[in-house]
This record gives C-alpha cells, sequence and structure tokens, in this order.
C-alpha cells in the first residue's frame, strides 16, 4: 500500500507541480472545445477517470513485461522501447472501446450522463501524454494506478478553474484582439506561473 | 438566489467603489511612506516610478481602444500593492518592467478595472520572482545594519520566537519585503481600513485564526518544520497580505459565505507552502491560487451578474 506521505506528495504534484495542462501543456486543444458548461468539465473528468487508471496499470505492465524484457534477448537489436508509443495508441483504443460497451451494458443511465465525452476520450492527447509521464515517474503498478487517477484529478481542476474564469469574464468589456483563444492562453501562462512558483 | 437578493448585494458589495478605492491608495501610500522611515528614501522613488508606469499604461491602452479614459484611485492601487511586495532595494527598471507586466497582463486585457480574475500586484510579483529570482527573491535589507540578507525573517534561523525578538519583529527590526516589515504599521493601518468598512473584517481575521489553527495541527503531524503556531501570525508577509491584498473586492468572492472558505483555503495553503514546499512565504501564491478557486464556492447567479458600477 502506498504510504501517506507519498500519496500527499503525489497529490500536490499532480494538482500543482506537474500539472498535465499547466506544467506540460499537454491536453490544451480540449480548451478551444470548452463551452462553458460547468457540467461539461465533470463529464470530461469523470469519463478520463474511468478510463485512464486501467489504461495506465496495462501500458506499464506492458512496459516492463514485455518491452524492456525483449531488450535483454537478442544481441543485434537492442532498444525496442520506441514501439511504446503506437502501443499505447493501441491499447487506448482498446481499452476505451471495451470500457464504452461496458458501460453501456451495465450503467446505461451513467452512459447516457456522459454522451459524446467517452469518444473524445481516445482524440484526447492528455491521454497519451500522461501515459508517456506515467511510464518515467512511477515504480509500481499501484503507484501508476493512483498517478493516473491523481493526473486525472488535476486535469479536471485546471479545466474548472479556467471555465469558471470563462463564467466571470462572459460580460466584461474584453479588448476584441484578445478575445478568446489568445485570452485563454494567457489564463492558462498565468496559472502556470502560479503553479511554477511551488517548485523553486 | 432571488432578485431582491441580488440587488441587495450589489449595494452592499460593487466591485468597484471609488471612495473605497480612494481611501485604500491613501493608506497604502501612508504605509509606503513609513517604509521610507524604515528603510531609505529609495523606496518612495520606487513607488512613484510604479504609479507612473502604471497609470501611463492605463492612460495609453484606453486611448488606444478608443474609450474615454477617467482617472480614479483604482489606477493606484495596483502600482502600490506591487511595491510593497517587493524586497526594499530593486533596480528600477525591474519595477517598471514588473508594474507593465502586472497592469497589463493583470488587468488591462481582462478589460480593465473591475474585471480582473487574478490579482494583478501578485501577478507581477509572481512573474519578477521568475524572472530576476536573486533581486527579487533573495537580496533583502536588514532595516538595522543595512546590510544585504538572502532571507525574509521567516527563513531566518536565528529566529526562534522568543518575547525580544516578536518585539522586534512588531518594530520592524527584521528584513522583510518593503510593506511588510513594519508590522506594528500594518496593524495600525489595517484596523483603520476595517473601521473605516473599506474591507470586510471576515477575511483577515478568518485568515488569521485558521493559519495559526493549521500551523498547529501540521506542527504536531510534522515537528520542527513549522514554527511556533503564534509566531507564525507575526512572520513574513502574513498580516500585510491578510489586510491589504486578500481583501481586494474585486477578486475576492462577493458573498459572505464565500468569502469564509476563501480565507480558510488561503490559510491552508500558506502553511502547507511555509512548512512543506521550497519557497519560503507561501500567503502570496496562496491568495492567487484562492483568486482562481474562489468564484467555485458562489453561486453561479453571482459570477455571471453584469456589474458596471
Amino acid at each position: 500500500m502506498i504510504e501517506f506521505t507519498t500519496f500527499i506528495q503525489l497529490l500536490v504534484a499532480s494538482f500543482f507541480l506537474n500539472n498535465i495542462i499547466s506544467t506540460y501543456f499537454i491536453g490544451i486543444e480540449t480548451l478551444s472545445k470548452l463551452d462553458t458548461k460547468i457540467e461539461s468539465v465533470f463529464k470530461n473528468t469523470i469519463a478520463l477517470l474511468l478510463v485512464l487508471p486501467f489504461v495506465s496499470v496495462i501500458s506499464y505492465l506492458i512496459y516492463h513485461g514485455l518491452l524492456l524484457e525483449m531488450n535483454d534477448l537478442g544481441e543485434t537489436l537492442k532498444d525496442y522501447t520506441y514501439f511504446q508509443t503506437i502501443l499505447y495508441v493501441f491499447i487506448i483504443i482498446v481499452i476505451s472501446l471495451i470500457i464504452t460497451s461496458l458501460i453501456q451494458k451495465v450503467f446505461p443511465k451513467l452512459h447516457h450522463y456522459l454522451g459524446s465525452s467517452l469518444k473524445h476520450i481516445t482524440t484526447n492527447t492528455a491521454v497519451l501524454g500522461i501515459l508517456l509521464l506515467n511510464i518515467l515517474s512511477v515504480s509500481s503498478v499501484v503507484e501508476s494506478f493512483m498517478f493516473a487517477v491523481m493526473m486525472s484529478l488535476g486535469y479536471g481542476f485546471v479545466l474548472l478553474i479556467i471555465t469558471y474564469i470563462e463564467k466571470q469574464l462572459e460580460k466584461a468589456p474584453l479588448p476584441s484582439n484578445f478575445k478568446g483563444l489568445p485570452l485563454q492562453f494567457i489564463i492558462l501562462a498565468i496559472i502556470a506561473l502560479i503553479f511554477s512558483g511551488f517548485g523553486n | 438566489m432571488n432578485q431582491k437578493a441580488k440587488i441587495h448585494l450589489k449595494k452592499e458589495n460593487p466591485r468597484v467603489n471609488i471612495r473605497n478605492l480612494s481611501i485604500m491608495a491613501i493608506l497604502l501610500s501612508v504605509l509606503l511612506l513609513i517604509a521610507a522611515f524604515v528603510y531609505t528614501p529609495y523606496v518612495l522613488l520606487m513607488g512613484l516610478v510604479a504609479v507612473i508606469t502604471g497609470v501611463g499604461l492605463e492612460y495609453a491602452f484606453t486611448k488606444i481602444r478608443k474609450r474615454p479614459y477617467k482617472l480614479d484611485a483604482g489606477a493606484f492601487i495596483t502600482p502600490l500593492i506591487f511595491v510593497l511586495l517587493m524586497p526594499p532595494q530593486l533596480p528600477l527598471y525591474m519595477v517598471i518592467i514588473g508594474a507593465f507586466f502586472g497592469v497589463f497582463f493583470g488587468k488591462m486585457i481582462f478589460g480593465g478595472n473591475g474585471r480582473n480574475i487574478f490579482n494583478p500586484a501578485i501577478t507581477a510579483y509572481l512573474f519578477l520572482l521568475v524572472t530576476f529570482p536573486f533581486d527579487v527573491g533573495a537580496s533583502f535589507i536588514d532595516p538595522i545594519t543595512g546590510s544585504i540578507v538572502e532571507n525574509i525573517n521567516l527563513a531566518d534561523a536565528t529566529f526562534t520566537g522568543t518575547t525580544e525578538q516578536l518585539f522586534g519583529l512588531l518594530l520592524g527590526q527584521y528584513a522583510n519585503s518593503i510593506g511588510a516589515t513594519f508590522v506594528l504599521g500594518v496593524w495600525i493601518v489595517g484596523a483603520i481600513l476595517l473601521f473605516l468598512k473599506v474591507a470586510d473584517w471576515r477575511i483577515p481575521l478568518t485568515i488569521l485564526i485558521s493559519t495559526a489553527v493549521f500551523t498547529a495541527i501540521f506542527g504536531n503531524f510534522y515537528p520542527g518544520q513549522f514554527s511556533n503556531a503564534f509566531v507564525a501570525l507575526f512572520q513574513g508577509q502574513l498580516m500585510f497580505v491578510a489586510f491589504f491584498v486578500a481583501t481586494d473586492p474585486i477578486t475576492a468572492p462577493r458573498t459572505s459565505k464565500a468569502r469564509i472558505y476563501y480565507a480558510i483555503g488561503i490559510a491552508l495553503i500558506t502553511v502547507i507552502i511555509r512548512g512543506l514546499a521550497n519557497a519560503a512565504e507561501g500567503i502570496v501564491y496562496a491568495v492567487i491560487i484562492m483568486n482562481a478557486v474562489g468564484p467555485m464556492f458562489e453561486p453561479l447567479e453571482v459570477i455571471q451578474e453584469e456589474n458596471t458600477k
């Protein structure tokens, strides 16, 4: 079982220090699709939480059980880890399809609530980004599971902040040149500035 | 929330209130004047440069957008708070860069005064801290000897919290940022602020009480990493920020309940950063994080409500 201090460190890291959006700027294409509905942020995050932990555990097992093992087999071919990206994409598609159809059968109400956000999981770059980071920074299956859960929550946290800011700015007299995406990126930059301060 | 409550809220807590802004600007200038006696009159020059930069930029930006410009006290507050958060011997070009960044990216692009989401002074402070880490974060002046020291009193290892040291802290004998050095002065000016009802008393009071409580709780779990709960209130920039920056009516939430949660959040993040992170002082980060998180405690109607006055 994971220790309490590790848990707190993981929590702070995934929410502030290594936040997938504000530190790595991965998954920001979701910003352009935001429709200033708080509900849609929850839908996105729940969909991510349903898929990502399983994908991350399986990809961890494949990376350590298959790719790294194959490295030691032959003399001529050394490194197979470059296969990881294509393998992860494959895993993401398969697992998200399986989970979607499972939810459709077992929890039809949840499936109805989530709507199209489950489909968008496969095109969300945050998923692949979290998987690639995951491999670099965890050392056990449990940690990999926790890392995925926390990173998804951190992703939802920043999206929620930006959605609330968008709501506040709905009626503001914004300069026309900055309206829309430019302002979103500046807000994101300020959030990144805030969160980065923890580290130094 | 019904219509009547909405109107009441609008009347009670308007985001931009010229009287309050003017009083605030005057009190901040008083703090700067006090700091000129604690340190050197150079801090007055810093304040002047920052104010000229801020007001000039606001004027220019409004003119470029072809809108009527009306000078009010709000334009002075951001540069003044920004200077009061700075160490006392910052080169003037850094002051100009900071004030420019704060007013432009913190305030103007959100639509001007009364519309900003993040506190512009803190935005400027964080930007300078990232850009010039040594000059802003690690070159303070000891008020008594006048020599340059690396740390503010919070990170000073010799500070153990005896009565003598506490009085020294109150009278501004330990290195700190310009506004926060003379704690007694911050108290007096802050009391005037609360007495004139410029700021909501709930925010500073809740911040101070919960900081003490959280410091005591965390100190139990991690012995040796946190200072005494009572001493923690006097250290760092806590007093100054709690009275003058966190109470900013524009970036703080508007309903009383949300303000209490906002203040508790500030205290919690402050204590966590002080004890467990690398940064010495956490309240600046805490305030700007809660600026972003604060609206989540409010009813949606309050957030979306249009407010021009």
